[in-house]
């Protein structure tokens, strides 16, 4: 069955912004050299840059896995009020293959080992583990901790990420041009599938990525931690994006302060969701009281991170959930768009406190002297992988229309109204 | 007779009082034009009814958004501060119990509690002020008798206009009315029948109460008589293992029990315990001594409980008979010498002992002839007595008091009871105690005294060992005076005096 007609009088696009994907990347890229060269500076093998890298890499890495989890759920529940965002979501998500290149980064210095040069220091810059000499129970974690099962998993990651993200983008775009309804029931059918596959890889990525900078440290919730986070920032940067694009005159017709009104209801649910997640991981090991669990929180009750912990509990919770509970909050789009900045933040800095303690963690640097653990090094790090990601977003949209002008459900998320 | 007609209301029930005026629509449109009209008008107590939502019907009637939210919100707050109340003065005020070593005030434990009782707080008040606020219950109402109204449900859409309204006028809201064009438009009266509850409704009442009181009075009945059956089990858990329980009997052994004692002679691997000193608080060759000042001081509980002693008293009788006599005599003194010490702790709390008495306590203190160590077989440092603390604390406190004058929570609780089988325990500052050796100390520890269990399964040695530790720097500060502070905070005690 096919119906070429669409209920939007025009098909919006982003073909004067497009064009500067490239400028966008080469920018991107000149941050991350200089950010490099300062890290050479620092004389600590690069361990500083690649923390500070890390971490940009994590937070921008969350909101296209936010924006592949969006798309996934929405397929999975026939969602019809948030058709208008889902081409958007489609393309954030579709321009995770910009992290493959950024990953390498990471990775190539970490297989020295392999290469029988596991002595440099910057091939366990990141991760303790892939040094040269382990402790007792490091070593017991080595058959999954190694650099060359790592690396095959990272693979595995990126080949499932960029699989599902390019299968529900080409499906759409295709749905674009022939009305075609069967398209909309397989992407249905496969979303279901696809959430396993969403489970398992976050889970797993966020344990390689992040919980192993403590290879001693486990905690099972972790992955939903991650989640919880990168659907935060994703609907944050949704926000955002549609904000911006409307006040240069775009979307204004498929989207209107109702859309808005939902996708703040989902941050404010998901801010709630961080926050009973991250304190059911603090509670349990705070009560069980067992050194190889508290042994992670420790540094972060210690100099400048005891003060961000409480900057997550208030600002990444408590702060936002009561500003988002209001009906106004959400519906008033200007409001609406200073929390979704904010909240980018706020899931900067929680990434932030996820990696940047394990830099000081073990090294000669009393918590006390730390001051503000924030400089040069990791802003040009933010500029960098937000430009490339950015760069990459601009490429992915291209001349396609930014609303799936076909979908089936259009007409429902154009007519709808919150009750 | 076609449905657009419209009939007037008829006039001959001019008697009865009129409650609405009802107009009934065909379409969810023409409802939403006419709500429209009926707000314009400024009429305040009047209603739509439809059979499903209709979009924007709340705007068309002027409704304000509702407070419920608001109150909610309130709700939620006050549950929450309920829960963290609740905690706090059951934890920190009525029972300051020491629970794994957390602070008294711990606010993440509290926290479970707290979201629960918000949750539900909030989520029942939004129910309760739901129903409240839609003015419900409400069992009869004269619109419900009206034939046509019961299209409300299906495919009908009516306003009513309520009598009671400030610009309700009987004809001219009629009028009105009529120039909305409804498909109908009829006069609801008042309905006079009577408000008595029907007779089977009594009485089905009164079985349905007296059927519902079965299963609690079959609960109640089973749960005060004793029964000799196995309880029903609907879903088996764990609860039939292959196993014996604790303290259970077993047929397997001639003495039916199924816990088994170490075999005599024997010690199991990793329990060779040969530093009399650092496992008995007694001087090396002391043991046997202890032995039978235990025997003495426990009486007939020594055989059940203190298996240790009872071995080690059969080896002392064998080998020599001055020691056998030596425990006969003390063995016949239990009775005597348990009044003679619960009245000398009385005597120490008072203040009074006077210095003949108390030797002649010590005299037949059983514990005196035993060779106690004097000084600590562990390390003596700050690290080791702060252990010490944070052990006494869990273990002891709760009967000893925080500060050691026996006032912890157990025997606050016990003495207003008043039942009689409580021993209050002998306060650490006593003379009596002040006096002990630290090897008795660690001997009372780890095998107990009088009514005190012994904490030798529960403390590892060490950790005995630094709970005396700090019970001897408690009795130190207790006893203190102002030249044993340092020089430079002896001003700020002064000051705080």
């Amino acid at each position: 069955m096919s119906d070429t007609s669409s209920p939007l009088k025009t098909t919006p696009k982003l073909e004067e912004l497009t064009g500067r994907w490239l400028l966008l990347m080469i920018a991107g890229v000149v941050c991350l050299s200089i950010a490099l060269v300062l890290g050479l500076f620092q004389g600590d093998s690069l361990s500083y840059f690649y923390h500070s890298y890390l971490t940009s890499f994590s937070f921008f890495l969350s909101i296209a896995l936010g924006a592949l989890f969006f798309v996934t759920v929405s397929h999975l529940v026939r969602m019809g009020w948030g058709v208008v965002f889902r081409r958007l979501s489609e393309c954030m998500a579709a321009s995770v293959w910009i992290f493959i290149p950024l990953f390498l980064v990471i990775l190539l210095p970490m297989l020295l080992p392999l290469i029988g040069m596991g002595e440099m220091k910057v091939a366990y810059a990141l991760f303790p583990w892939n040094a040269p000499e382990l402790d007792d129970l490091t070593l017991h974690k080595t058959p999954y901790l190694n650099p060359g099962f790592f690396a095959i998993r990272a693979v595995v990651y990126f080949a499932v990420w960029i699989w599902l993200s390019r299968y529900f983008f080409t499906k759409s775009l295709k749905q674009d041009e022939n009305g075609n309804k069967d398209l909309t029931i397989q992407m249905q059918s496969f979303s279901a599938p696809a959430m396993y596959l969403i489970g398992l890889t976050y889970t797993f990525a966020s344990f390689d990525w992040l919980m192993s900078l403590d290879p001693h440290w486990f905690s099972t919730i972790f992955g939903v931690y991650f989640l919880a986070g990168a659907a935060c920032a994703f609907f944050s940067a949704m926000i955002i994006l549609s904000y911006l694009l409307q006040k240069r005159g775009l979307l204004k017709e498929a989207v209107n302060v109702e859309h808005f009104h939902d996708l703040g209801k989902l941050l404010f649910g998901f801010v709630c969701f961080w926050g009973y997640i991250a304190f059911s991981q603090f509670l349990l090991i705070w009560y069980a009281n067992i050194p190889e669990e508290t042994v992670w929180y420790l540094p972060r009750f210690e100099g400048p991170w005891f003060g961000l912990s409480f900057v997550l509990i208030f600002g990444h919770f408590v702060i936002p959930f009561l500003g988002l509970l209001s009906r106004k909050a959400k519906r008033v789009v200007p409001i609406l768009f200073l929390w979704a900045i904010y909240m980018l933040v706020m899931h900067f800095a929680d990434i932030f406190w996820l990696v940047m303690p394990q830099y000081y963690h073990g090294s000669a640097v009393e918590p006390a002297e730390i001051g503000i653990p924030f400089g040069v090094i990791d802003l040009l790090c933010i500029l960098g992988v937000g430009g490339l990601y950015m760069g990459a977003f601009l490429k992915t949209v291209g001349a396609h229309s930014i609303v799936a002008i076909h979908d089936p459900r259009l007409d429902e998320s154009l007519a709808f109204k919150n009750t | 007779m076609s449905e657009s007609e419209t009939t007037a209301p008829s006039t001959d029930t001019s008697s009865e009082e009129l409650v609405y005026l009802l107009a009934e629509f065909k379409k969810p449109a023409q409802v939403l034009h006419a709500a429209e009209k009926v707000r314009d008008a400024g009429y305040q107590k009047w209603d739509v009814h439809t059979p499903f939502p209709i979009h924007g019907i709340d705007e068309a009637m002027g409704i304000k958004r509702t407070i419920i939210p608001w109150i909610v919100f309130g709700a939620a707050v006050v549950s929450g501060l309920t829960a963290f109340g609740l905690q706090y003065m059951t934890n920190v005020e009525f029972y300051p119990f020491m629970i794994s070593g957390k602070p008294i005030n711990s606010i993440p434990s509290n926290m479970p509690v707290i979201f629960e009782l918000t949750v539900l707080g909030s989520a029942l008040t939004a129910f309760a002020t739901m129903i409240l606020l839609n003015k419900l219950p409400r069992l009869s109402n004269p619109l419900l008798r009206n034939e046509r109204f019961r299209r409300a449900t299906a495919d009908r859409f009516f306003i009513t206009i309520d009598a009671k309204d400030p610009k309700f006028q009987a004809e001219g809201t009629l009028e009105f009315l009529k120039e909305l064009d409804p498909s109908h438009i009829e006069s609801i009266y008042e309905d006079y029948s009577t408000a008595k509850m029907p007779g089977f409704f009594f009485w089905a009442s009164l079985i349905a109460v007296i059927l519902l009181l079965i299963p609690p009075s079959i609960v109640l009945y089973m749960r005060a008589t004793p029964s000799k059956t196995p309880k029903y089990h609907l879903i088996f858990d764990m609860d039939f293992q292959p196993k014996f329980k604790a303290q259970t009997v077993s047929t397997l052994f001639p003495d039916y029990r199924a816990m088994r004692p170490d075999v005599p002679g024997t010690i199991a691997r990793g329990e060779l315990e040969l530093d009399d000193r650092f496992y008995r608080g007694v001087e090396p060759g002391g043991n046997n001594q202890v032995a039978q000042s235990e025997s003495a001081s426990q009486g007939p509980f020594q055989t059940v409980a203190f298996q240790e002693g009872a071995e080690s008293q059969e080896e002392g009788g064998s080998e020599s008979e001055e020691s056998d006599s030596e425990e006969s005599t003390n063995e016949s003194q239990p009775s005597e010498d348990s009044s003679e010490e619960s009245s000398e702790s009385g005597d120490a709390e008072e203040g009074s002992s006077e210095e003949g008495g108390e030797e002649q306590a010590s005299a037949q203190d059983p514990g005196q002839d035993v060779p106690w160590v004097t000084s600590f077989p562990i390390e003596v440092n700050e690290e080791v007595m702060l252990r010490g603390q944070e052990k006494f604390r869990v273990y002891c406190s709760v009967c000893h008091g925080l500060d050691g004058y026996s006032d912890g929570p157990v025997t606050h609780r016990a003495m207003e009871l008043e039942q009689g089988t409580w021993t209050k325990p002998v306060s650490f500052h006593s003379d009596h105690v002040m006096k002990q050796p630290v090897g008795r100390l660690f001997n009372t520890v780890t095998n107990g005294q009088g009514k005190m269990p012994g904490y030798r399964d529960q403390i590892p040695p060490e950790d005995r060992w630094a709970i005396v530790l700090y019970l001897k720097a408690l009795q130190r500060a207790q006893a203190a005076s102002l030249e044993d502070v340092p020089e430079d905070v002896r001003d700020t005690l002064r000051e705080l005096r």
